[in-house]
């Protein structure tokens, strides 16, 4: 311990949202698992893009209906996005929240005059900026992947010239329904990070949160079976889990390949109004990750 | 509540369920003080500093840092205060430096060039770059000390920033502390070593069981019993006289045939006024200093 700092007291640092943000942007950009993760992801759009190239009926309607061809390669395409970014959005932002508590930082962060709003809001809007990247990056590269498949299997662009507005249009929804999934993912992750002040547990019940929901609408399934009880039907719609599922569909129209396979809510609601329940989730979870972060005691 | 303090608690009290960790507390440490926070394990040392530091909400009572009242004044007051609680809190898949990078972020207006600086400052330099998670005890308290003085506090809180220091890093410890003392900084500083908290405290406060037990200086802590060593020719029958009075009951035979033994009133002319008028008289008469360990055991021990 050498040469001594200049005279004390003098500066006055200002802890604000801003500051907040560039701090957790530092904390997200340097772990690296986070990154192994999203390269493991576009590493499955990778094969996801090798099997379409394979696939009979994207090889035979491209040439000549590049709509048919979209609607066959979207829901796949869509489909890795939603679990892939899901999973490291889930992990991600839930490490981001519960990770100060279990190294004990929280004391350092907070006992430095960062609000504890401050700190969720930052913590949410890094998440949030990193599902975006990976969005970005994802349809970057999906839009490369399917330009080169046109181009090895029709020889040339020009499918893409004389693609129809609807094809478009179905692009720009496939991109808000990932872009529901990120919000949603963000949300929950930092919710359970938020009310389990913890590293593993938050983690772990955030992967669970969507199989749990899900679990739970074909529970509501079968006993809307046994009882048609109306407001189990209500309640399904109200799923976080299966209106993602069925989102894209809704929006594009096409069969989503996630609506497919995965439990969708039993009352058919409308893509807009579909929206307003992932809006809805999204407000309820900051809402409780605000409230259990403002009031109670940092003992970690 | 006069602004001139750095901390100043009134009433404080903090349950946990139903045990009470701290009770009652009033302390005041002034601006430019270096100022001592002593007390068994589980007196209530780290629930005080967190709730000076707004971490942990008091049951009962008020304080004030840095004349702003907390929590309410939390987000103006706390960024002119640097914590280092109980084990230093660190990003450990991070650097050291950029543990720092990250906190200077937080705040904001943290020179670039100070983090380099600090690093030397608590003898890390050479090992900057290195993941905390492959520091060992002593250098993460060492980066903790760093993470406390990153933005030039007006007010240190440390709970026990020796733990883990080798004698070089205590000694540094305490250089460090009188250098921030000569520049005005107030450090409110918990420890276990009694030695430093002697050699470095301007004053300091002893909690029992969540109570006060005593605040004020090492100086009269160790003289406020009022122990006298007497050379005196009958010492034998000196003693039987002093263990019947109701002041001396505790008299001892000590070193070379002196004896030990208080004085009623605290004061030596009275211990020698007393005895001269029992018909002993001393040969010679002298304070004892207790050892700061001596007396802050016999305040923490016991019925409380
Ligand atoms: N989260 C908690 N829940 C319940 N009791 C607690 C909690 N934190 C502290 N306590 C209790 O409060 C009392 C004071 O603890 P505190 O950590 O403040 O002591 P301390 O003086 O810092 O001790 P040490 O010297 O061991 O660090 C203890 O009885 C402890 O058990
Ligand atoms: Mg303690």
């Amino acid at each position: 311990m050498s040469s001594p700092p200049a005279a004390g007291g003098e500066e006055s640092p200002t802890p604000t949202f801003a500051n907040a943000l560039r701090a957790e942007i530092i904390k997200l950009r340097s772990h690296r698992p986070t990154w192994v993760l999203a390269g493991f992801v576009l590493v499955l759009l990778g094969l996801v893009l090798f099997a379409l190239s394979q696939d009979v009926v994207i090889r035979s309607e491209l040439p000549s209906r590049p709509l048919a061809a979209l609607d066959q390669a979207l829901p796949a395409v869509q489909f890795v996005f939603a679990a892939g970014a899901g999973v490291v959005l889930l992990t991600s932002s839930s490490r981001l929240v519960g990770m100060e508590y279990a190294l004990g930082t929280i004391r350092v962060v907070l006992g430095r005059g960062t609000t504890r709003s401050q700190l969720v809001l930052a913590k949410l809007a890094a998440a949030l900026l990193l599902g975006s990247l990976l969005l970005v990056v994802y349809a970057f590269l999906t839009a490369v992947g399917l330009t080169l498949l046109t181009v090895h299997l029709a020889g040339s662009t020009a499918p893409i010239g004389v693609m129809p507005a609807t094809g478009w249009r179905q692009l720009g929804l496939a991109v808000l329904s990932c872009a529901a999934s990120v919000v949603s993912c963000t949300a929950v992750g930092v919710g359970v990070g938020a009310a389990t002040r913890s590293l593993t547990g938050g983690m772990v019940l955030s992967i669970l949160f969507f199989p749990l929901d899900n679990a739970l609408a074909l529970v509501l399934r079968a006993a809307y079976a046994r009882d048609h009880l109306d407001v189990l039907r209500s309640v399904s719609a109200l799923l976080l889990g299966p209106t993602l599922n069925r989102l894209p569909g809704l929006l594009t129209g096409q069969a989503a390949a996630s609506g497919a396979v995965l439990p969708t809510p039993m009352v058919r609601l409308t893509g807009g109004e579909s929206l307003g329940v992932v809006a809805g989730w999204f407000l309820v979870l900051l809402a409780m990750a605000l409230a259990v972060s403002a009031r109670r005691d940092v003992l970690a | 509540m006069s602004s001139n303090a750095a901390i100043e608690l009134q009433g404080l009290g903090k349950r946990f369920g139903r045990r009470t960790a701290v009770e009652d507390l009033d302390l005041t440490v002034g601006r430019g003080e270096v100022f001592g926070f002593l007390g068994p394990n589980g007196a209530g040392k780290t629930t005080t500093m967190r709730m000076v530091l707004g971490l942990v909400r008091p049951s009962a009572g008020r304080l004030r840092v840095l004349g702003g009242a907390i929590p309410e004044d939390s987000a103006e007051v706390l960024p002119r205060v640097g914590p280092l609680v109980e084990t230093p809190a660190l990003y450990l898949h991070l650097s050291g430096s950029d543990n720092l990078r990250v906190l200077a972020a937080e705040l904001g207006g943290v020179p670039p060039g100070r983090i380099p600086e600090l690093m030397e400052l608590v003898g890390l330099s050479d090992r900057a770059g290195d993941r905390v998670s492959r520091y060992s005890l002593g250098m993460r308290q060492r980066l903790g000390l760093a993470v406390a003085l990153l933005h030039r506090p007006a007010l240190l809180v440390l709970d026990e920033p020796a733990n883990g220091l080798d004698p070089a890093g205590i000694r540094e410890i305490r250089a460090l502390l009188r250098q921030q003392r000569d520049r005005g900084t107030t450090v409110f500083l918990s420890s276990h070593v009694l030695g430093e908290v002697e050699r470095v405290c301007d004053r300091i406060a002893i909690l029992r069981r969540g109570r006060l037990a005593y605040t004020g200086t090492v100086e009269s802590l160790r003289g406020s019993a009022g122990w006298f060593r007497v050379g005196l020719d009958d010492a034998d029958q000196a003693l039987i006289w002093l263990r019947d009075q109701p002041w001396g009951s505790d008299a001892h035979l000590g070193e070379s045939g002196l004896v030990d033994v208080r004085s009623p009133t605290g004061r030596g002319r009275d211990l020698n006024l007393a005895l001269a008028g029992a018909g002993f008289v001393a040969d010679s008469l002298t304070a004892v200093q207790r050892d700061l360990e001596a007396a802050f055991l016999e305040l923490t021990e016991g019925e409380g």
